[in-house]
């Protein structure tokens, strides 16, 4: 029986549940059973399909729709509020960087009373030991879990909803108290076991990156490292995959058959360490599809069946779904099903590099979309790598785990287990980094659109069919093929070929506690003022903020960068963000010059004053009768200067100074710049309380309309020179501005 | 279109028809949790007045349970055995078997709203039981 079907309709429901309300839905689902039964009852079984498929997509709707928030909701609770949160730890605590861990809480009491809910705690400085299922108390302050709110951004807010967490905390780790001794659950231990038993017997690296490839455990790999496996694109050895899975149940039945052991017991073996293995990893969307797999494949040998693929990926894709239907949207399940079905359906050669090769092609072809869609990147050497280090990565694999399990029984075989696994973990770095090296490795580019992927698909599928068929309609199916593949292209093309607007942009992304602004000339060319908060060991926002808001806008290339002054929050992301997105030139010291139809002039700032916000660079873009003073972070000596120079000061839009801190925007200044619209780049939650009463006050005493990136989002100016709109992203309001008083607009 | 039999049809359509239902039900016990506590009851003897049990040869669980006497003195959660909670209204054998495996797993409770620890304790079992329960040192 084919379960295909089923499962792409019930991850169709799925897909479509923000559209759908509840009782249309229900109502649709019951009429198609009702339908389908009456079908049936008559005796017509062939027309009674397409009603099912109706009742199974009704099915995966309702089965996303979030349920009705419980009374003792942590949601419920009026946030922010810090309070005495006690729990238990629902994941192992991740600890991303030094002295910063990420526990998931499952809540049982807030301040005393009996809440419930889940809740996603940060914990700052040295985290005392902690593992699963341990119960602690912490005094913390809860927050409504919100996101970066950009055109084209990652959204952490939607992330953490699918899986079940709408609260977030923070806390010092010297105010948790852990109710309980860590009492790991056993395959935590054995986790750790595990690598222990690497980390005494091989070196740091070595030992760190046996851990990725053996358990998906990356915390200790180097960042370099790191690095060069995703600009490989081979970072899926790195994840515990399905691939970890299949060498694992295929070692032990070579192994097993080897020694003339019947089909029966060795897949009975296979089987059983195959859970083991899923049970001490851990429940990721591609762990547990591989494991549904092996499991079906290998039950199948145990009851002589012939086992369909097909069938039990698709059955995987069932189950994970109707257990946790968020995971549709997870990279990773789509990554790990994308890939399998790529591999099952494309016609691959007998021989062993044609194979090889073949299942490479399969593989990167079917993840193409996904991986432009949610990381922007195009392996071009992905296909080549992957025939090298994919077989070091299973040699070590097996080697590994053959060390890892004989460590608790033997020293010497351990021992040459390890040392065994040492030359070709060396030799895979030098596959990696050498792959990585390769210049244009990894290409930035735009994600496709909906109608884009629509087509992919479609025409994949019509070239996998000419292939299949045979006589007259080969053609007819190539044609289509080429034709799907070539709309595809173009659709996805088109941001990067479209014409230029004509209008001046300017955006002011909500990077948090930082600044970060695109200016789009009329004719296309691009600025980049600041990148954001940025570096190792916190997220950078010039890799994960400005780079997918320009790559999703169709701009591959800028036409210049600039940073206003040194400060992390300006200049931090900005090696990160020339990565991804070269610029042609970099501004240090520019001078006043048209720029792509809009004019740019630098305010040089003279000033004693000792700290370096005031000596900022400030610009002032203008077209026609708008202007935009972007005056980064000074202060107040470097306002008086600028005033008492006699600046040409006065603007349409200002992007108040210093995040709005009271050390700025004085009364002076502003009157000199009399803002109609006053746009401020703060971090919602932030230490320093900005953006200040007073500077609000003073704000409002020169009737600036204020928009703030905490509270709005991304602010998006759209001007032609004669009208303003003011986009704020969070809710996607626009107001209008006329700046002509002399006409009407 | 021929993609199934008669046979696989109707399977899968029981299939839908129970996961449906499932799902309908659930939905409708977290939005109605009174008409669900009031469903779960329906078995049991009625609060007031207490019902006549004595003349059953031979009770199968002790009275306490049947009438919620203030007079009583209340029941002590960390002495209270598996037999005694199942007694108390809302709790059947699973739930008082989760008390009893809380109480030896993560120590004693220490008030009767810790009982929320519990899986499967809401707030309306809970207000249920309170004015039943109290909480003294571990025996």
């Amino acid at each position: 029986m084919p379960l295909a079907p089923l499962a792409a309709a019930f991850a169709t429901g799925i897909a479509l549940e923000p559209w759908l309300s509840a009782r249309p839905t229900w109502a649709l689902g019951i009429a198609a059973i009702a339908l389908t039964t009456l079908i049936l009852v008559a005796g017509r079984p062939a027309h009674a399909t397409g009603p099912l498929l109706a009742a199974v997509v009704a099915l995966g709707g309702v089965r996303a729709m979030s349920p009705p928030i419980p009374v003792d909701d942590v949601r419920r609770l009026s946030l922010p509020a810090t309070a005495r949160l006690e729990g238990r730890l629902a994941a192992p605590p991740v600890r991303w960087a030094p002295e910063r861990s990420r526990l998931t809480v499952d809540v049982e009491r807030v301040d005393d009373r009996p809440r419930s809910g889940r809740i996603a705690l940060a914990l700052y400085g040295p985290a005392p030991p902690l593992a699963e299922g341990q119960r602690v108390v912490v005094e913390s302050r809860l927050h409504h879990a919100v996101g970066f709110r950009n055109p084209e951004g990652f959204d952490s807010a939607a992330r953490l909803a699918r899986e079940g967490i709408y609260v977030t905390a923070t806390a010092n780790a010297a105010r948790l108290v852990a109710l309980e001794p860590p009492a790991a659950p056993w395959p935590a231990r054995i986790r750790h076991a595990a690598l222990d038993a690497m980390a005494t017997r091989l070196p740091p690296v070595s030992a760190a990156l046996l851990g990725g490839l053996l358990l998906g455990e990356r915390t200790d790999l180097p960042p370099d490292i790191d690095a060069a496996f995703r600009q490989a694109g081979v970072y899926h050895v790195l994840a515990v995959s399905g691939f970890n899975v299949a060498l694992l149940a295929g070692a032990l039945w070579s192994v097993l058959r080897a020694a003339g052991r019947s089909r029966r017991t060795a897949a009975i073996t296979a089987i059983v360490a195959v859970l083991a293995f899923a049970a001490v990893v851990g429940p990721e969307p591609s762990v547990v599809r591989a494991t549904l797999m092996a499991g079906l494949v290998l039950a199948a040998v145990v009851v002589e069946r012939e086992a369909s693929v097909v069938n039990s990926l698709a059955l995987a894709a069932l189950a994970i779904l109707a257990v946790r239907p968020g995971d549709l949207f997870d990279p990773g399940f789509q990554l790990s099903f994308a890939a399998t079905a790529g591999i099952v359906a494309a016609p691959i050669p007998r021989s062993l590099l044609g194979g090889a090769l073949g299942v490479s092609v399969a593989a990167q072809l079917a993840v193409l979309p996904i991986t432009l869609t949610h990381f922007n990147q195009l392996s071009t050497v992905g296909v080549l790598a992957n025939l090298a280090v994919v077989p070091l990565a299973a040699a070590a694999t097996i080697l590994g785990l053959l060390g890892v399990a004989s460590s608790v029984v033997t020293e010497w075989l351990a021992g040459a287990a390890f040392g065994a696994v040492w030359p070709v973990l060396l030799g895979l770095r030098g596959a990696v980094s050498l792959a990585a090296a390769v210049p244009g490795a990894v290409l930035y580019l735009p994600a496709p659109s909906g109608g884009a992927i629509a087509c992919y698909a479609g025409g994949l599928g019509a070239a996998l069919a000419a292939w299949h068929g045979s006589g007259r309609r080969r053609p007819l199916l190539a044609a289509a093929a080429a034709s799907l593949l070539a709309a595809a292209i173009a659709l996805w093309a088109w941001p990067m070929l479209a014409p230029a607007t004509g209008r001046l942009r300017v955006t002011i992304l909500d990077v948090g506690q930082g600044d970060a602004i695109v200016v789009q000339a009329p004719d296309g060319r691009t600025l980049v003022v600041d990148a954001g908060p940025g570096g190792p060991w916190r997220l950078d926002t010039g890799e994960r903020v400005v780079a997918p808001f320009l790559l999703n806008h169709g701009i591959v290339r800028l036409a210049a960068t600039m940073v206003t002054h040194a400060d992390l929050d300006h200049a931090g992301g900005m090696s990160a963000l020339r990565r991804v997105v070269p610029s042609v030139e970099q501004w240090e010291a520019p001078t006043a010059q048209p720029f792509g139809g809009a004019w740019i002039t630098p305010l040089v700032v003279t000033t004693n004053s000792a700290r370096t916000n005031d000596h900022a660079l400030i610009l002032r873009v203008e077209l026609g009768l708008a202007s935009i003073l972007l005056a980064s972070d000074i202060e107040a000596a470097a306002e008086h200067a600028l005033v008492e120079r006699g600046a040409p000061l006065a603007a349409t839009v200002l992007k108040v100074a210093h995040h709005g801190a009271a050390t700025s925007s004085t009364a002076p200044f502003l009157g000199a710049v009399r803002p109609a619209v006053a746009v401020i780049s703060v971090g919602a939650r932030n230490a320093y309380g900005h953006p200040s009463p007073g500077a609000l006050a003073r704000l409002a005493a020169v009737g600036a309309r204020v928009f703030r990136t905490d509270r709005h989002g991304a602010v998006v100016l759209d001007t032609d020179g004669r009208t303003l709109s003011v986009t704020r992203w969070a809710d996607r309001r626009v107001e209008r501005l006329c700046l002509d008083p002399e006409s009407i607009c | 279109m021929d993609l199934y039999t008669r046979r696989q049809l109707t399977l899968l359509l029981v299939a839908v028809l129970i996961a449906g239902a499932g799902l309908g039900i659930d939905r409708w016990r977290r939005t109605h949790p009174e008409e669900a506590e009031h469903l779960e009851a329906l078995d049991r003897a009625p609060t007031p007045p207490p019902a006549p049990l004595s003349r059953s040869p031979q009770p199968a669980r002790p009275l306490a349970h049947a009438a919620p006497a203030p007079a009583r003195p209340p029941l002590d959660l960390n002495r209270a055995t598996q037999h005694d909670l199942e007694g108390l209204p809302g709790i059947g054998a699973g739930l008082a078997a989760r008390i009893v495996a809380s109480r030896a797993q993560h120590g004693i409770f220490a008030s009767v709203d810790d009982l929320r620890r519990v899986r499967g304790i809401g707030a309306l079992t809970l207000a249920r039981v309170r004015p039943l329960l109290g909480t003294g040192p571990p025996p």
